[in-house]
């Protein structure tokens, strides 16, 4: 399902998509579709994480004269006014999908603006964190420690609850990695 | 060299100027006891600086939290975020060195070049340490063939000690219960009375451990050309001691509660009967109590009876320890040519003989030897029973018996003699203690080849740590941890310390533990509760005959 589009990064591997409006796309996105964690393909066969969201109001603080202050209804009264409101998430990159499994790496090539972005199905989804063997990997995990901002251990956090609803077998030694992170997260904070 | 496993790269010095330390990734290789050498030029030549690991620390490894689970291997937690490294863990490594093997002057020279960050460590190899740990090889005349060093496969780098040093200037077996003391020294005995060496050896044996060593005479190792070893076992009913060999203090020291006075009388009548008799001239007891009578009157002329109750009072007590012991004798003793021979082993088993009375055999026995000995080396004597023109050793088990700490007993100054003096006349002592705290420390010290097994007492430790001086301290941290079998063997009779496996012994072993579970069965084996029924059954008196139509029945 598309969600939006490349609108700007603030480096190599971190990009602001934009969520598409109503009147953008027919099948307006839900905001489920780009939660915290969500797992995302652009460009193709690069997948990222959202890891942040941004809402932008232009309007915010400006007391021009208005009818009303609900959109639908400015709607209405100004049809000519652009609507410059939207909701921008960051996404992590943290490599591609390589057919029937994941390369977990930092991509070569950058993702042009305007690149579409569609959310990564189940499948999808457990085929990027399986390595060429068939074994789960997560192998960005330094790579989202580094660069995920204050909230990186509660993204991996959900990414192995995640794993773990759809990887019964791998249960055990994701729960090893997920009982450490859990522990970094909360009683490291706490001790420090 | 080149063929020499590399483990691992220099980091810098260590805590103390004569150690270093190096990064490897090789836990199995780097054990603790285990020599590694770094080459450099010395004086234009390559050197090999060899050195032993003492201290081993991780320092690197994956993360605590992933070996939360014990059912999942860390390295798969680890594979799950990508790192997959077979070998993670890295270890710094601290060596003290040794330096190298110079063969002009049999040992280690030491350059006091500390290696430079990054080179590079290797494994010594086991052909390199064949050649320059021992000071002898296998087999060759003056040599013992201990075991093999413990870090390395058995038999790979055998340990043979320099027998020459090893008896002469005394050895020490440190050992608690059950560590294999005795196992060593029969190993170490075995050693001496092998073809190649044929030692006179005289083992002092106060549990009646080793009468194993019959088994010399017919085993086919100690036999080459017409030689073939004696064994000879004198139990403690046959031990003799002549009384004219013991001394005033021997005889005191067996004398209960002698007062002031009693001690004058007895010292008065030694002399007496010495200077009557003269040294090395045979006197006996009854001579002892002759010189006591005379002295009943004397310095009491006015009161003759003065003087009679202590008179009577010694040679009660001379009766009653010295005339009814099997032990003592007016003519009899051991001969010491019977009891020292070339490629002879004598034990003398003194179970079932007092602590006090051993004491006063032994301190007899190695009175005479190292008398014995002096005098043939200065050519007093040329024949006869105290003639002994070979170098001897004995072997002493229990020796904190003989030398204790904090007290002198009969055998300690004699045995302090012999440890300081014996090396000149070729009288050699070997000390075996379960209880190096209880052993006197100067008679310790005075030991020049240790060998160390497994000892937990801490005061035990302290004693060795200050009075050994060969035993480092990685060496003496290791003690606790030797199992049965494994020794520190440092001193003059080896290149360097090392840590060695005992080998096996060629004949059996006499000190084996008491298998007490088997025999409280063996109590309620078949037939013996029978047996022992039969044993505590009363005699019942035989019916008297009765006459029965002219018949006895």
């Amino acid at each position: 399902m598309r969600i939006g589009k490349i609108v700007s990064s603030r480096s190599h591997l971190d990009y602001v998509c934009q969520i598409y409006h109503p009147g953008e796309i027919p099948d307006v996105p839900s905001p489920a579709s780009y939660a915290f964690g969500r797992f995302v393909r652009l460009s193709g066969d690069a997948v990222g994480i959202v890891y942040d969201s941004q809402l932008q109001n232009p309007d915010f603080g400006n007391f021009g004269p208005r009818l009303s202050n609900s959109p639908q209804e400015i709607r209405v009264f100004t049809p000519d006014l652009i609507d410059e409101q939207a909701t921008l998430v960051s996404l992590l990159l943290l490599g591609r999908l390589s057919g029937a499994h994941g390369i977990h790496e930092v991509p070569g090539e950058v993702i042009p603006v305007h690149s579409e972005v569609e959310t990564l199905p189940d499948e999808a989804f457990v085929a990027f964190h399986r390595d060429e063997a068939g074994r789960i990997q997560l192998r960005y995990l330094p790579l989202v420690q580094a660069h995920g901002g204050p909230a990186s251990l509660s993204l991996l956090l959900a990414v192995l609850d995640r794993l773990n609803s759809l990887c019964p077998e791998d249960r055990a030694r994701l729960g090893v990695l997920r009982n450490a992170l859990n522990w970094q997260r909360t009683i490291q904070a706490v001790k420090a | 060299m080149s063929q020499d496993l590399l483990v691992g790269t220099v980091k810098g010095p260590g805590e103390s100027a004569q150690e270093y330390r190096f990064i490897t990734p090789d836990n199995a290789r780097t054990k603790v006891g285990e020599f590694v050498y770094y080459p450099i030029q010395v004086e234009g030549a390559e050197r090999l600086i060899l050195g032993k690991i003492t201290e081993k620390a991780i320092v690197r490894t994956l993360p605590d939290a992933f070996l939360a689970d014990p059912h999942i291997p860390p390295s798969e937690v680890a594979e799950l975020i990508g790192f997959d490294m077979a070998t993670p863990e890295l270890y710094e490594v601290t060596v003290a060195i040794a330096g190298y093997f110079d063969p002009r002057f049999k040992g280690f020279v030491n350059p006091r070049v500390m290696p430079d960050p990054g080179v590079r460590v290797h494994l010594a190899g086991s052909a390199l340490l064949t050649e320059v740990l021992s000071p002898k090889t296998q087999g060759a005349l003056g040599s013992a063939h201990l075991g093999s060093l413990l870090t390395r496969a058995p038999g790979e780098v055998p340990v043979v000690l320099d027998v020459k040093n090893l008896v002469s200037t005394h050895l020490a077996i440190l050992a608690s219960t059950g560590s294999g003391k005795s196992y060593t020294a029969g190993v170490l005995i075995e050693e001496l009375l092998r073809p190649y060496n044929r030692a006179a050896v005289l083992v002092i044996d106060p549990h009646g451990e080793y009468h194993t060593f019959r088994e010399f005479e017919s085993h086919p190792d100690f036999e080459q050309g017409g030689y073939r070893p004696r064994v000879r076992i004198i139990p403690h009913d046959q031990v003799r001691i002549r009384f004219s060999s013991l001394t005033e203090t021997d005889v005191r020291s067996l004398l209960p509660m002698m007062s002031e006075k009693m001690n004058a009388f007895l010292g008065k009548a030694f002399d007496r009967v010495r200077g009557r008799k003269g040294d090395g001239h045979l006197w006996g007891l009854q001579d002892l109590f002759n010189a006591l009578d005379a002295m009943r009157s004397e310095g009491a002329e006015d009161d003759p009876s003065s003087n009679a109750s202590t008179i009577e009072g010694i040679r009660w007590r001379l009766e009653d320890r010295f005339a009814r012991s099997r032990i003592f004798h007016d003519r009899d003793h051991l001969p010491l040519p019977e009891l020292f021979s070339p490629g002879q082993v004598t034990v003398i088993q003194l179970n079932e003989i007092d602590q006090d009375m051993q004491q006063v055999i032994v301190s007899t026995l190695l009175r005479r030897i190292n008398r014995a000995r002096m005098d043939t080396k200065n050519g007093k004597v040329h024949d006869g029973e105290t003639y002994v023109p070979y170098p001897v050793f004995v072997l002493l088990e229990e020796a904190h018996r003989f030398a204790p700490a904090g007290a002198t007993v009969v055998s300690t100054p004699i045995l302090k003699t012999i440890l300081a003096e014996g090396r000149k006349f070729g009288v050699g002592v070997g000390l075996i203690t379960q209880r190096p705290g209880k052993l006197d420390s100067d008679v310790l010290s005075q030991c020049m080849t240790q060998f160390i097994m497994k000892i937990v007492n801490p005061l035990d430790q302290q004693t060795i740590a200050s009075s050994v001086e060969g035993a480092g301290r990685d060496l003496l941290d290791e003690l606790p941890a030797l199992t049965k079998g494994q020794v520190v063997v440092a001193g003059v009779a080896i290149n360097t310390p090392v840590l060695c496996q005992v080998r096996a012994r060629l004949t059996s072993h006499g000190g084996e533990t008491i298998d007490a579970p088997q025999e409280w069965l063996d109590y309620f084996g078949v037939g013996q509760e029978e047996a022992r029924a039969q044993d505590a059954a009363v005699l019942r008196p035989q019916a008297k005959a009765e006459r029965f139509r002219g018949y006895s029945i």
